[in-house]
């Protein structure tokens, strides 16, 4: 199994290629959106890639999880609610998720996607 | 809807980017260009001797990161858009635009646009995973085993929208954006149409061209087998030589060209050099279903009639033609009809004897040439038509200096639509 | 008026069947598409259509997308009553929002088949196939710029003549164009409109893999649901559709029956993102108030807005944003509804079929209904005029079409003047 260090220079050349960024710029706290420029077709990129450089099959909405707010009850004025948030939790394992359960606003929800957390992701599957 | 369209608004060229087989700037093309060179050259995707296709005019050297500041968007851009989009920064920059303008949802985009075709290796990883064991195409077999190896954004690189898309997000351009796909005459006819937004007052400023790029086996594959492409593959120096008795076909080519056009006060209140008018668009149709231009001319006579009309001008204003002509039996249809609109003895030229034909792309280019031709005084040569003897238009052997008032620019497609545009000091 | 689409090969069997609120999307049989992430479609089924023209010298070589766009122009055509009395052809021309060709796939795959290296492309080999495999006919009708040299050479028009493909708003864009050149006085007549099929393995496999294309594979009926909470993206469909637009003095002068009228045209660009819409719509919201200024309306006399409404997750929010920053209070007041939850998204064809779609709401005083709103998504409360057609007297509609890629145009229709 490749180390941490191993797999994070090999996240950060995925990072280069699909987005365009220096090598510098793909730092662990490194956001994919606010930071890096991704959009949302960029995801599709990066899971393409990441497959790619690691040869494993990462399924649709396990690395990137859509429609984490879809049902109401996890949503209140802006920000998640405990159910929500724990929902959340539990479709992202692998997220740094301590300073966002502060204030859970939804418009931050994107800040959780950040290269430290596809590298821990990473560290699971090839584990 | 009983409203008439003001025509009051004038229309203004502040900028020219052009990528041309003949350089990377607007500049390199025109003085290479007015210096007698060729930019056709040894193709470079075929590499057998006896090869049907041996010559071409490519952009050389090109490297979209260079030109293109959303460095992440160039792995979604097929050639053509990246020839769109680097004409459009440099168009922009010459406009003295380099972020945006104040008002980002008066400034437009208007392109024109070819078929693209799939970079051959990308699409063939998938589809060659979706062959049966006898070699056929197996619809299910490619969505189980050749889907997964395709790049998910392929499809992003090849719609003919991208080209208005990426240059309005390099510039901010949150006004009309249209994508003109009419095969060859694309390129005239978007930036007639941008001429028409300014003019109706939809806009003040817009990014309007074309690129294509045909230098790739299917494109020139479909052109091959209709029977377009120079069969004169061992005198590639002489070029297609337009209008000639012995001309033998297109040369196929690649370019990206693109105008800011403005209106007229909004240029002049940002100190924005006026470098020609937009004096007069039309277009037409061959009623007919061909591939070649209606026989006889008539469609492109009735275009040229219109521009005229338009731009209120008279056939004896028109300094010269820029005309269509690329080498092909219909050159002669074309030469009837500028003799219809005009008499014996214009001055006839085309960029195309120089580098190939640049397809949807190729009006633009002809048009942007135009354009330094007419600010800068000096009317480029027919390239290699001295020794075509007689020719049914009076070809531009020699580079003129002159003052020049106004000059007519043709694009016809293959399927029938002729456009003509006139510009002006 | 004319059109094909997966519903019926003419307009008035499309429009009834919208009104009745059927569904037209079911599995594919174009082609074996059973291992696709999605394996339904609006596909046309009528296989009498494309077989009538199998003699045709001309369009017996043409691609699906062709026959489409001649067999509804034909019926707009003869609608229109204009054969026999174009008086200046040079005053008739052509706008059209017409789609690419649909690749011949099995001779494509052949093509690859025998240039494939094993691990690449040969180029010259693959030229050499090509140019020994391809029909010559049908390439040239790759080009989407061919139906409108084609209709022209069909009608008579030799008048100003283009076609432009700006994706999902493609034949709007054309509509909005068309009327303008009428406008200043460049033609009397216009024929607008648009077809496309990008129902072939490389269409549906690429927006698949941006993973645009709605996965309800148990449940292809139920699968284009414009705004209800459980939408997961767009039905991909084909089709064609036509319309005739004229001057009014020359619709008048040649006693016409006139349809309705086009009153305004936006038309923006996103410059946002590649794809995501601006998430509060910004460009949206000002191509529909450009076509409000065309149209010289106050938003609250617009009686009803046929939307984008793609039923993908971020089009449906956005739109409804924008729609809410536009209307303000009218927004809550005026009925919205999306015909893409019948049809599907005819892709370049859809903003055309969308307008008509107004035109025929206004003349029949009835709205059609977003079928498939089964659930509603908390942050989306407008009246989208749920699963059951509703009786209104209409005056002004509103179209929107918003292309993939950031081109957004907003028509807006009327009643025949009086």
């Amino acid at each position: 199994m490749p180390s941490r260090d191993e797999i994070l220079e090999q996240v950060r050349e995925v990072m280069v290629d699909a987005l365009g960024v220096d090598d510098d710029e793909v730092v662990e706290d490194a956001s994919l959106t606010s930071d890096l420029g991704a959009e949302s077709i960029d995801f599709l990129d990066i899971v393409f890639r990441l497959e790619k450089a690691f040869d494993i099959k990462i399924p649709r909405d396990e690395l990137f999880p859509e429609n984490l707010t879809a049902e109401s009850r996890y949503v209140q004025e802006g920000k998640l609610t405990d159910e929500g948030l724990s929902a959340l939790k539990e479709k992202m394992p692998y997220a740094n998720t301590s300073e966002f359960e502060k204030d859970p606003k939804i418009a931050a929800i994107a800040d959780l996607f950040t290269v430290g957390m596809i590298v821990n992701y990473l560290e699971g599957k090839l584990a | 809807m009983g409203r008439d369209i003001s025509k009051n608004r004038r229309v203004v060229v502040t900028g020219v980017g052009i990528l041309s087989p003949l350089g990377l700037s607007a500049d390199e093309h025109f003085e290479r260009l007015t210096a007698g060179q060729s930019g056709i050259a040894p193709i470079s995707i075929f590499a057998s001797p006896d090869f049907p296709v041996r010559f071409a005019g490519e952009v050389r050297g090109f490297k979209a990161n260079r030109f293109i500041k959303n460095r992440k968007s160039i792995k979604i851009m097929a050639r053509d858009i990246q020839l769109a989009v680097a004409a459009s920064s440099l168009a922009a920059a010459h406009s003295g635009i380099h972020e945006g303008v104040n008002e980002p949802h008066r400034f437009g985009v208007s392109m024109g646009a070819g078929l693209i075709p799939s970079q051959l290796d990308e699409l063939g990883v998938a589809v060659a995973a979706g062959l049966n064991a006898d070699g056929g195409f197996d619809t299910a077999r490619y969505g189980r085993e050749g889907l997964p190896l395709l790049f998910p954004l392929w499809l992003l690189k090849y719609l003919p929208n991208m080209l208005n898309s990426h240059a309005a997000l390099e510039y901010d351009a949150r006004g009309p954006n249209n994508c003109i796909t009419c095969g060859n005459a694309s390129g005239l006819l978007a930036i007639g149409e941008a001429a028409r937004v300014i003019e109706r007052g939809q806009a003040d400023i817009m990014l309007a061209g074309a690129a294509e790029s045909k230098i790739h086996p299917l494109a020139l594959a479909r052109l091959h087998i209709l029977g377009k492409l120079s069969s004169e593959n061992d005198l590639p120096d002489r070029g297609p030589r337009p209008f000639c008795g012995s001309r033998a076909g297109l040369v196929a080519a690649e370019a990206g060209a693109v105008l800011v056009l403005e209106e007229q006060e909004h240029a002049a209140g940002r100190g924005a050099a006026a470098l020609a008018r937009v004096a007069g668009f039309g277009s037409s149709c061959g009623a007919q279903l061909s591939e070649e231009l209606e026989h006889g001319g008539r469609a492109a006579a009735d275009a040229m009639a219109a521009a005229l009309a338009d731009a209120g001008l008279d056939a004896g204003d028109v300094d010269a033609v820029f005309a269509n002509a690329s080498g092909l039996y219909e050159d002669d249809d074309e030469a009837v009809a500028i003799v219809n609109v005009f008499g014996r003895g214009k001055p006839v030229t085309t960029v195309k004897a120089a580098v190939g034909h640049s397809m949807a792309a190729s009006g633009a280019l002809e048009l942007a040439t135009a354009v330094l031709a007419l600010s800068r005084g000096m009317l480029p040569a027919t390239f290699g038509v001295e020794s075509c003897g007689d020719t049914p238009v009076d070809l531009v052997s020699e580079k003129r200096r002159g003052d020049f008032g106004a000059f007519m620019i043709n694009s016809f497609s293959f399927g029938g639509q002729a456009a003509s545009l006139v510009i002006a000091r | 008026m004319g059109a094909v689409t997966p519903m019926a090969s003419n307009l008035p069997d499309t429009w009834a069947g919208i009104i009745e609120g059927r569904s037209a999307v079911d599995y594919t049989t174009l082609f074996d598409a059973s291992t696709f992430p999605t394996t339904f479609s609006g596909q046309v089924r009528d296989d009498d259509l494309i077989e009538s023209y199998a003699d045709d010298p001309l369009l017996g070589h043409a691609g699906r997308n062709v026959k489409f766009g001649v067999r509804a122009a034909e019926e707009a055509w003869e609608h229109s009553g204009l054969d026999g009395a174009v008086d200046e052809a040079g005053r008739f021309g052509l706008y059209l929002g017409a789609g690419e060709g649909p690749p011949d796939w099995v001779t494509s795959g052949k093509i690859f088949g025998a240039a494939w290296t094993g691990s690449a492309i040969d180029p010259e080999k693959f030229f050499l196939e090509a140019v020994r495999l391809l029909d010559r006919e049908y390439e040239l009708f790759q080009e989407s710029n061919i139906l409108a040299g084609l209709l022209a050479g069909r009608f008579g028009a030799r008048g100003p003549n283009l076609s432009c493909l700006t994706a999902c708003a493609a034949s709007s864009q054309a509509l909005g164009e068309a009327a303008m050149i009428i406008r200043r006085g460049d033609a009397d007549i216009m024929f607008t409109g648009g077809a496309h099929s990008m129902l072939h393995p490389f269409g549906l496999g690429g927006f698949n893999l941006l993973t645009a294309l709605s996965q309800r594979n148990d449940d292809p009926r139920h699968a284009s649901r414009p705004f209800d909470r459980d939408r997961d993206g767009f039905v991909l469909s084909e089709g064609a559709a036509m319309l005739v637009l004229e001057s009014l003095d020359h619709a008048l002068a040649r006693g016409a029956k006139i349809h309705g009228e086009v009153l305004g045209y936006g038309t923006t660009g996103d410059a946002y993102r590649v794809t995501d819409m601006h998430p509060e719509g910004r460009s949206a919201t000002a191509a529909m108030l450009m076509a409000l200024e065309d149209a010289g309306l106050e938003p609250s006399q617009i009686d009803y807005i046929n939307t984008h409404g793609t039923s993908t997750a971020v089009n449906d929010r956005v739109e409804t944003i924008a729609i809410k920053d536009v209307f303000k209070e009218h927004a809550w007041k005026v009925p919205i509804s999306s015909i893409k939850s019948s049809l599907g998204h005819l892709i370049a064809s859809a903003g055309a079929m969308e307008a008509m779609a107004c035109l025929l709401a206004i003349r029949d005083g009835i709205i059609p209904p977003t079928i498939n709103y089964e659930n509603p998504d908390s942050e989306l409360d407008l009246d989208y005029v749920p699963n059951t057609a509703r009786r209104a007297r209409l005056d002004c509609c509103m179209s929107n079409s918003f292309g993939f890629g950031g081109q957004n145009v907003v028509l807006i229709l009327g009643r025949p003047p009086v």
